[in-house]
């Protein structure tokens, strides 16, 4: 075990310099963003003397250096800056948004996962065979379609004819909550899944050729069986790591889908704060989706290193 | 450090598993010398969208720009084949010229990052040393990043508009052809004949042209397609958003955007351009993976 | 609609106006902005609910509880319903009405004005309403960087007795009960009832008809009756619940399903998934207008203005409005007391004249069209004008700017042409003159010093023929010297069931809470 613990703390080290360098990117935007900062914070007609007063409130006039240091100092202390737009903590801001963020891309995965198991055990079976093309066709189609505009087809087609669900909004108590993610959650699902029903098929594949498949098919074990014993579960590591490749997609997709179905999560908050021309609610944004990235990298080379018995841990 | 299957390569998407290489897949024997028939199903869609971006003003019975305030929001019907917008404008028009539109951007948001990848790339892998552990990082930074993410954040900062989602496209899609280029390089590099080659006074370029190139053509072809199908719904997504092409320029998300208002009583306004990028999409798709499993074999 | 950010030195005025500004988001549909929910009452009474419940859906954001610190509609209607201020604006436009002050009287030699405090009047903790509590209030008026310098007139205020109070003047302004209709002369409790301001306004008290329940950000109010409400029998309701969602079609589908009594504000996008009967339009009132920057090519030529007044397709923008609007009669807002229109009726499509006029003068093309993005309805009208300027040559290019971001470009008259909407929000046409004076006729750079002068004479005179030769020279300026075009005025628009009585909307599209009844 001392390997595996070793393993994950040289991952852990190593991720260090992909952090300060993400922040360092966040912190850049403000750079490159044009216009002063202490301008837009007093307004247009204020004197240049107010101006002046609030740059060094600040630090504006600070070198970059000294400015990337306060604003990394500020992170590590979970300050992410304040938005004048809203006139409030971007972390507040972040961490009101958060759930629904959380509600969304749990049950978004959730579906895509009863999409994909499914339909890549068949595809593999089925290898060359019908049900194969079949899925790769479904998958490809999946794959050409704007998220958005599936969920607006599924409003169209579902919510506004049976009206069972809610067009937009998020709902106070727990039952329409769970009644307003459902849309959005097979949305996300649905533009989830094509991609992991590809990986899942190729690595059933792969297992299927391997010799302990072979050995337990000698062994009698057929079908079904041979793919649930044996084969899922290893095909599980390398889910694990698309997941971790997907993380980006998944949170755009995200993005989109809170502003179609008007959930008030951290994407909605991030077009709102885009649109508004929020730049610290911008940074705040994208370095909490940068973070994340980061961390689902991370863990997943955790979790392969811990599911995965082939896994070879240098330490 | 881990010895798990190796992840399909993140492509700067990280979309276009759907024509991942599936290289590591035990292959049956059969030979297929062939491009496969998907590749030419999916080269006929393309060409077909190519052809009506470049008859657009043939095929499209009005001016897609021409108002008719009086007559919004039409039905479909013999005037107008998809009816008419909220301000009175042929939709099916529209959407023929959105073709351009649309195409456009995909294709330069996928060429672009295709030309600085492969230049830099080959900068790295030539020079070395310090100059490919500079490139290598930042391709490092920006693969751990989430790049749609960065898109908005770039778009954000720029302003929106078509330059700037060519500008971000390029600074993040790079990543994936510069990685492929270095790596060709430092293998081919390292084969005996290739030193061989350079110890007989061979110049750089033409080592390049002869054995670097054919060797990466066909993984760059299948991320070029697959990204040009990435920049097409990004594209639509961030106009959607209200971040990508202005109005009244018709470009098919924000046709969908327009619509979305009007989803109950005129649905085919949001439906119809949905459908014309379902269309490339699975065009694209098919001819990407095409190319994967002629090459694969 | 946070543009009002600026809230030092010099930007009191700018704040005042982004006020009536913002306001009109109402109207459209807002992208920005977190989404509302659709939920119903917590006790479980469906929207539309129970007896004496009313669920109200609306796009606009409350934004806070401060008066000062309110620039949209929505935060001014739900400020005047909790913190009523001293006067009421009446819903025909026309005229100021008794509220908490039950009585007022001007004395221009004071000059001063003399106000009666209603007898029942008390706040909803069930404290009577004092001259105290109006001398604190008509503090914090001035003290606001924001709406403080309207209330500047007010050089003293005198407690007569417990309920009488005089405001003594440093000079005539017979204007002034005008501005104590706005909810930035709201009235709350001397000394902030014991608590900070700080504390106060998170959790404010009033004397109007409701108390606030709760407030959720972005997202919902609810208010509840104020059992000592001045008014008898009023409110009717025991309980509003007004819920906030940018989604055009989700607020259509939600009144649809019963889930709200009221839509206020119906975007002209989803006008017709209304049933027509049931949608309660306000007078005419609203300008949708089209400001030219005067201070730079080619609009600092007057005779390149006056061939754009003249390329406008007015009535394409008029169908926009579908029945819901009309061609403008003239550059102020309608229907609000003094108005009068201009000597000559407004330009009319003539695009030969628009062509002829610009062949004498410099090429006009590259120029920067932008509007508010927030407002669905803006871009299509931003898109029949720009088609109405090249049909006569004149290129623009479409820049649709978040409101936050569309207020910046126009204080930097970074645009040649900007479109959007506005509105007064009192009874009174010295409203939006007193607007057009502090943004330089609508953020154009067009030059105000005439506009100063008629505003000076206006406020001093009480003699409503003098006043309107005041306007109508206002008028007949903006028809010749064209600042900005008047493209239609519109009528903000509710959707209101049937069960739902005693809705009225003044002009600018405010409606008194306690006057609402429902009949199940």
């Amino acid at each position: 075990m001392s390997g595996r613990f070793l393993f994950v703390g040289k991952r852990l080290i190593l991720a260090v310099p992909l952090l300060l360098g993400v922040v360092l990117l966040v912190f850049l935007l403000l750079q490159i963003t044009p216009g002063d900062p202490a301008r837009q914070i007093v307004g247009l007609r204020a004197s240049e003397a107010d101006v002046a007063q609030v740059r060094d409130q600040l630090g504006l006039d600070d070198s970059v250096f000294s400015q990337y240091a306060r604003y990394l100092g500020g992170v590590v202390q979970g300050d992410l800056g304040f938005s004048y737009k809203s006139r409030q903590p971007v972390a507040d801001m972040v961490a009101a948004r958060l759930p629904v963020s959380g509600w969304l891309v749990i049950s978004g995965l959730v579906v895509s996962l009863m999409i994909t198991i499914p339909l890549g055990v068949w595809a593999a079976i089925q290898r060359d065979r019908a049900g194969d093309h079949i899925t790769r066709g479904v998958s490809l189609l999946g794959i050409a379609m704007p998220s958005f505009w599936v969920g607006l087809m599924l409003i169209l087609l579902v919510a506004l004819p049976t009206g069972w669900f809610p067009v937009g909004g998020f709902g106070d108590t727990f039952g329409q909550r769970l009644n307003a993610i459902v849309l959005p959650a097979v949305t996300l699902g649905i533009a989830m899944a094509p991609i992991q029903i590809r990986s899942l098929r190729a690595s059933i594949i792969r297992c299927l050729g391997s010799d302990y498949v072979a050995a337990g098919r000698a062994l009698g074990a057929s079908g079904f069986l041979l793919v649930r014993r044996f084969v899922l579960r290893n095909a599980a590591s390398s889910m694990v790591t698309l997941a971790a490749v997907q993380t980006s997609f998944l949170l755009f997709t995200m993005v989109v889908l809170e502003t179609t179905f008007g959930l008030p999560g951290l994407g909605q908050g991030m077009v709102m704060a885009a649109v508004q021309r929020d730049l610290p609610a911008v940074q705040g944004y994208t370095l909490v989706f940068a973070l994340t990235v980061v961390l689902v990298y991370l863990l997943a080379d955790v979790v392969n290193a811990v599911l995965d018995p082939r896994v070879e841990i240098r330490g | 450090m881990t010895s798990t299957p190796s992840p399909p390569p993140p492509s700067a998407a990280a979309l276009p598993a759907a024509v991942l290489p599936d290289a590591t897949l035990p292959q049956p024997a059969r030979r297929r010398p062939h491009m496969p028939r998907k590749f030419w199903i999916g080269a006929v869609i393309v060409g077909g969208y190519a052809v009506a971006a470049l008859l657009a003003p043939v095929l499209a019975p009005a001016d897609p720009m021409a108002q008719d305030v009086a007559n919004r929001l039409a039905d479909p019907g013999t005037n107008h084949l998809l009816g008419t917008d909220e301000l009175g404008r042929d939709v099916f028009s529209r959407l023929v010229h959105g073709i351009r539109v649309d195409l456009m951007v995909g294709f330069l948001g996928a060429f672009f990052p295709l030309v600085v990848g492969t230049l830099l790339g080959a900068l790295a892998g030539y020079l070395g040393g310090w100059a490919d552990v500079v490139i290598m990082r930042i391709t490092d930074l920006v693969q751990g990043f989430p790049v749609y993410i960065l898109i908005i954040a770039l778009v954000f900062a720029l302003g929106p508009g078509i330059r700037t989602i060519l500008i971000a496209f390029t600074a993040i899609a790079w990543v994936i052809y510069a990685r492929i280029i270095r790596d060709a390089i430092l293998r081919v590099r390292s084969l005996d004949y290739v030193q061989a080659a350079r110890a007989a006074g061979i110049p750089h370029h033409r080592i390049l042209l002869r054995h670097v190139i054919p060797n990466t053509i066909h993984q760059s072809v299948i991320y070029f397609t697959s990204d040009v199908l990435f920049a097409i719904l990004a594209v639509a997504a961030f106009s959607f958003l209200g971040l990508g092409v202005p109005p009244p320029t018709p470009e098919w998300g924000s046709m969908i955007a327009e619509g979305q208002p009007y989803l109950r009583d005129q649905w085919w306004l949001a439906a119809a351009p949905g459908v014309a990028i379902v269309g490339i999409g699975l065009g694209l798709s098919l001819l990407g993976d095409g190319v994967d499993d002629r090459w694969r074999r | 609609m946070d543009s009002c950010v600026p809230v030092r030195s010099r930007s009191a005025q700018i704040c005042r106006h982004t006020r009536h500004a913002a306001g009109v988001i109402v109207i459209g549909a807002i992208m920005a902005g977190c989404a509302g929910s659709n939920t119903d009452a917590p006790d479980g009474a469906t929207g539309g609910g129970s007896a004496n419940e009313l669920v109200i859906y609306r796009g606009e954001k409350h934004e806070g509880w401060h008066p000062d610190a309110a620039t949209g509609i929505a935060t001014s209607h739900n400020i005047n319903s909790v913190m009523e201020p001293l006067l009421r604006a009446h819903p025909d436009g026309q005229q100021v009405e008794p509220g908490i002050a039950a009585s007022w009287d001007y004395d221009p030699e004071g000059p001063s004005y003399t106000f009666v405090i209603d007898d029942d009047a008390a706040f909803s903790d069930g404290t009577p309403v004092t001259a105290a509590d109006v001398a604190f209030s008509v503090e914090q008026w001035l003290d606001g960087p924001n709406y403080g310098e309207i209330y500047g007139s007010i050089a003293n205020v005198v407690e007569v007795d417990e309920r009488t109070v005089t405001f003594e003047l440093g000079a005539p302004d017979s204007t002034l009960p005008v501005m104590l209709t706005w909810m930035s002369a709201a009235i709350i409790p001397d000394d902030f009832g014991g608590r900070s301001a700080a504390e106060f306004y998170a959790d404010p008290i009033g004397a109007g008809a409701f108390a606030v329940e709760s407030w959720t950000p972005g997202s919902e109010i609810v208010l509840t009756r104020n059992e000592h409400y001045y008014q008898p029998e009023r409110p009717y309701l025991d309980r509003i619940r007004i819920v906030e969602t940018d989604d055009v079609s989700q607020r259509a589908v939600s009144y649809e399903a019963g889930d709200a009594d009221i839509v206020d504000a119906v975007s002209i996008d989803t006008l017709q998934q209304f049933p027509e009967d049931e949608l309660i339009p306000a007078p005419e009132h609203f300008l949708t207008y089209a400001g030219l920057n005067v201070t730079r090519e080619p609009f600092d030529d007057v005779q390149v203005r006056r061939a754009v007044a003249a390329a406008v397709d007015y009535g394409a923008v008029t169908e926009l409005l579908q029945g819901y609007g009309s061609a403008p009669q003239g550059g102020l807002p309608e229907n609000v007391r003094n108005w009068v229109p201009s000597s000559h009726p407004w330009h009319e499509h003539d695009p030969d004249l628009a062509a002829d006029l610009l062949a004498e003068t410099a090429a006009a093309t590259d120029l920067v069209l932008i509007y508010d993005s927030s407002l669905g309805s803006e871009r299509l009208v931003a898109t029949v004008l720009q088609d109405s300027l090249a049909a006569v040559g004149i290129g623009a290019e479409l820049r649709g700017l978040e409101t936050a971001a569309f207020i910046e470009a126009l204080h930097g008259l970074d645009y040649d042409i900007a479109v959007w909407q506005m509105s007064a929000i009192s009874p009174d046409v010295i409203d939006p003159i007193g607007f057009y004076l502090v943004t330089d006729y609508l953020f154009t750079g067009y030059d105000t010093t005439t506009l100063g002068e008629v505003y000076q004479q206006y406020t001093q005179t009480t003699d409503e023929a003098t006043q309107q030769t005041l306007i109508r020279s206002v008028q007949d300026e903006i028809h010749d010297q064209v600042p900005f075009l008047p493209l239609a005025n519109y009528q903000i628009t509710g959707a209101v069931k049937p069960h739902v009585d005693g809705f009225e909307m003044a002009p600018w599209g405010m409606y008194w809470l306690d006057e609402l009844r429902v009949a199940r």
